[in-house]
């Protein structure tokens, strides 16, 4: 059928090349971001490589059974120091071998005495301040060993006597990283236990503990969430914001549109708040500081969230909607008997729901995006947005890259939820305002 | 104008006093929280910074000594206020010719594809999902001199190896290019409605006239739409005098001031100099010049409207 159609004079031409072109464009836009993926997954080692390695490889995993048969120590705390031992240190001195776990398994007398699991998530967070140098030693690790408690570097599972485990002969693993390991061992005797089994393999889960890094990177200044806690944070303020606008933005705006008698009025209630939109967010931004220290605010989720409460857009998106309201259906209600809060939560909101909509996507994207107004009020770690501690994170003395291409992927997540699944409002919204690029 | 309805009420005259009293206090509630944040987030601390701008602002004891216009004769006749000027001209100048046509292009040619159109116009949309401070991170490791996927691929074809963020004359090339890459985003879907929103009938006229394909993109669907180009002219004016976000985390303007704008002198001046007064100065001299452009875009606005 197509073949038949009459085609004019160049439009393939034309069509061709609106594919290329597009498909060019969108192929550069996505590259960028494949990139940021890619490095997420990657292995520092080989990000921080003089040419770059675009495909990631699945980090070792390596479990290690140590025998203590024969020994007398009942102390748990003992025997948790010599698997921390057996894990930290071999991990430092051959952190370029891409380890993504270490496992160590305690055995005495045929029972299993422990099992300790430390990931990558966990050694490269816990690296600078549990092994920052390559100096080996017991007593550097009974120094150490709170901290890694405090902050759940490992996972210790204490048996005592537990499930009989057959140990057949020595079986060392012949691969290098393996062989490497075991002669590490050999050379530093730091071990109480004794190397009975050492195995290799790989675990393709690991490929994405960048993103579980983040949960137990800065879980002293952020509290127990790690890093995520700035994303939420984050999501905090925006649903904030979104709730003020939808509900007090649209109770005022509805006001204005339908409830003000006086044209005078209503016009200038509309220059009072349109005309904000040419102050710029960083021309106040000094007198808007200074007004969070009078209110004592400094530090809070309230101050990155109060100044977006005024947004002459939005007021200007709602009125827009509301003045095609049909007048009749209002004034049904009223003749009902409804007083205007009513009317306004049973008939104009079920009415309203696309310019809500538009309102809470457009509202969204900025607020999660902002990153000047709470970079300069909140001081405390604790109160940071997610832009703020990505900033912080590149300036700090170990950053380690795939952090943060992993808290760069998170960061997308929101947006790209909302995005596609708005999509028709969106272009809705911006037909009908158009104000905002 | 239809808000008379209270007086077409055909209820007697007890009810109709009520609903007038009602009618009288609802909207002053419902209008309230709004008039007051704006009041004091918005209008309050603009008033504020003009006032803060007079003085020489002591922050333990404010507000220090009045100079009258002494901070405005401060910046006016500093050099960085000059080069910070001339960069923000420069940044102009490269994004005006990297980005600013960019969804344009996309736009008119998105409007010739017929199939999976809507797919094209989400997948558009992904770059611009990836908030600023994330892909300023992520170019700023690609631009990495030793390590950069940037200079490894330049290598391969001969080029480079460039400073790039290190670089004085590239840094402001390298602060504007990754907004060629994301320059999808919202701006397509404007271009592109505005497209469609040409009527048929001058497309038809065209045909007939004998107006090919290609022609008709420069004789029929930029001419429509330029309006539209314009008014997001403007805003792209506004838009790239107050980048701050990516110019501070990419460079903090450096190096040597080679990408300090007004926006950073302002946060500069007040937070890491304690200046606060000349910085206020900054603001309102800011304030100014956005309120112009603003204005501008909105005339226009009305205008298409």
């Amino acid at each position: 059928m197509e073949r038949n159609r009459i085609v004019e004079q160049g439009q393939r031409k034309l069509s061709v090349t609106s594919y290329v072109v597009t498909i060019v464009f969108l192929i550069l836009g996505l590259l960028p971001l494949v990139w940021l993926f890619i490095t997420s997954i990657m292995d520092n080692e080989s990000i921080d490589s003089f040419t770059p390695k675009f495909v990631p490889k699945v980090p070792h995993s390596i479990s290690i059974t140590l025998d203590y048969s024969g020994m007398n120590n009942n102390d748990a705390k003992f025997y948790e120091k010599d698997a921390m031992k057996a894990t930290w240190f071999p991990w430092m001195a051959n952190m370029r071998e891409n380890i993504g776990e270490i496992t160590v398994t305690g055995v005495k007398d045929g029972h299993e005495l422990y099992r300790a699991k430390t990931t990558a998530a966990q050694f490269y967070v816990g690296q600078p301040f549990i092994v920052p140098t390559q100096v080996f030693n017991d007593s550097i690790m009974s120094h150490r060993l709170p901290q890694i408690e405090e902050r759940k570097l490992s996972k210790f599972t204490w048996y005592g006597q537990g499930d009989t485990i057959a140990i057949g002969g020595a079986k060392i693993s012949n691969e290098p990283l393996s062989q490497q390991l075991t002669a590490f061992f050999g050379e530093k005797k730091i071990l109480d236990g004794k190397i009975v089994e050492l195995q290799q393999s790989h675990n393709w889960r690991r490929l994405f503990d960048s993103y579980r890094s983040l949960n137990f990177l800065a879980t002293q200044s952020a509290g127990h969430f790690g890093f995520y806690q700035y994303f939420i944070n984050s999501f905090i303020v925006c649903v904030g914001v979104i709730a003020w606008q939808l509900v007090l933005g649209g109770m005022g705006s509805y006001a204005m549109s339908q409830l003000v008698a006086s044209k005078k009025i209503r016009f200038s209630l509309l220059m009072y708040f349109l005309a904000t939109i040419m102050i710029p967010g960083v021309s106040i931004l000094i007198p808007q500081y200074l007004l969070m220290q009078k209110l004592n605010l400094i530090d809070s989720l309230w101050a990155i969230m109060l100044p977006h409460f005024a947004w002459g857009f939005v007021m200007y998106l709602f009125k827009g909607f509301f003045d095609q309201l049909p007048k009749e259906l209002l004034q049904a209600a009223r003749v009902d008997g409804a007083n205007e809060f009513w009317t306004f939560v049973r008939i104009v909101i079920p009415m309203s729901i696309p310019v809500f909509t538009i309102v809470a996507v457009l509202t969204f994207i900025p607020v999660w995006n902002d990153f000047l107004w709470p970079y300069v009020v909140t001081k405390d770690q604790h109160y940071w947005t997610f832009t703020v501690a990505l900033n912080d994170l590149q300036n700090s003395k170990n950053p380690r890259p795939n952090w943060i291409s992993a808290s760069g992927v998170i960061s997308m997540i929101p947006l790209m939820i909302v995005f596609v699944s708005t999509q028709g409002a969106i272009e809705k919204g911006i037909s009908f305002s158009g104000v905002k690029g | 104008m239809e808000n008379q309805l209270k007086l077409q009420l055909p209820e007697t005259n007890q009810k109709r006093s009520r609903i007038r009293k009602k009618i009288r206090w609802t909207p002053i509630l419902f209008l309230l929280p709004s008039i007051i944040v704006f009041f004091v987030f918005k209008y309050y601390p603009i008033f504020d910074a003009i006032y803060i701008s007079l003085f020489n602002y002591d922050i333990i004891n404010p507000p220090g000594k009045f100079i009258g216009f002494g901070n405005y004769e401060e910046f006016l006749s500093s050099h960085t206020f000059w080069l910070a000027m001339k960069n923000t001209f420069i940044f102009f100048i490269l994004s005006l010719a990297l980005v600013f046509w960019v969804p344009i292009v996309q736009a008119v040619f998105l409007s010739n594809i017929r199939r999976f159109n809507g797919f094209y116009r989400v997948l558009y949309q992904i770059p611009s999902v990836l908030p600023v401070v994330a892909g300023v991170l992520l170019w700023k490791w690609m631009y990495n001199p030793d390590r950069g996927l940037f200079n490894y691929l330049l290598g391969k074809i001969g080029l480079g190896p460039y400073g790039w963020l290190n670089d004085l004359h590239m840094t402001k090339l390298a602060i504007v290019l990754p907004g060629f890459f994301a320059s999808g985003g919202v701006g397509v879907l404007l271009y592109y409605a505005a497209i469609q929103s040409i009527s048929s009938e001058i497309f038809e006229a065209a045909k007939i006239d004998g107006c090919g394909p290609w022609r008709r993109i420069g004789m029929i669907i930029l001419p429509n739409i330029s309006f539209v180009i314009l008014i997001q002219f403007i805003g792209f004016m506004s838009g790239v005098l107050l980048s701050f976000d990516n110019i501070f985390v990419m460079t903090q303007g450096g190096p040597a001031d080679a990408s300090l704008v007004v926006a950073l002198m302002i946060q500069k001046t007040a937070f890491v100099q304690s200046r606060f007064g000349i910085s206020a100065a900054l603001s309102f001299f800011m304030f100014i010049v956005i309120a112009i452009l603003t204005v501008i875009q909105f005339r226009l606005q009305r205008e298409e409207d």
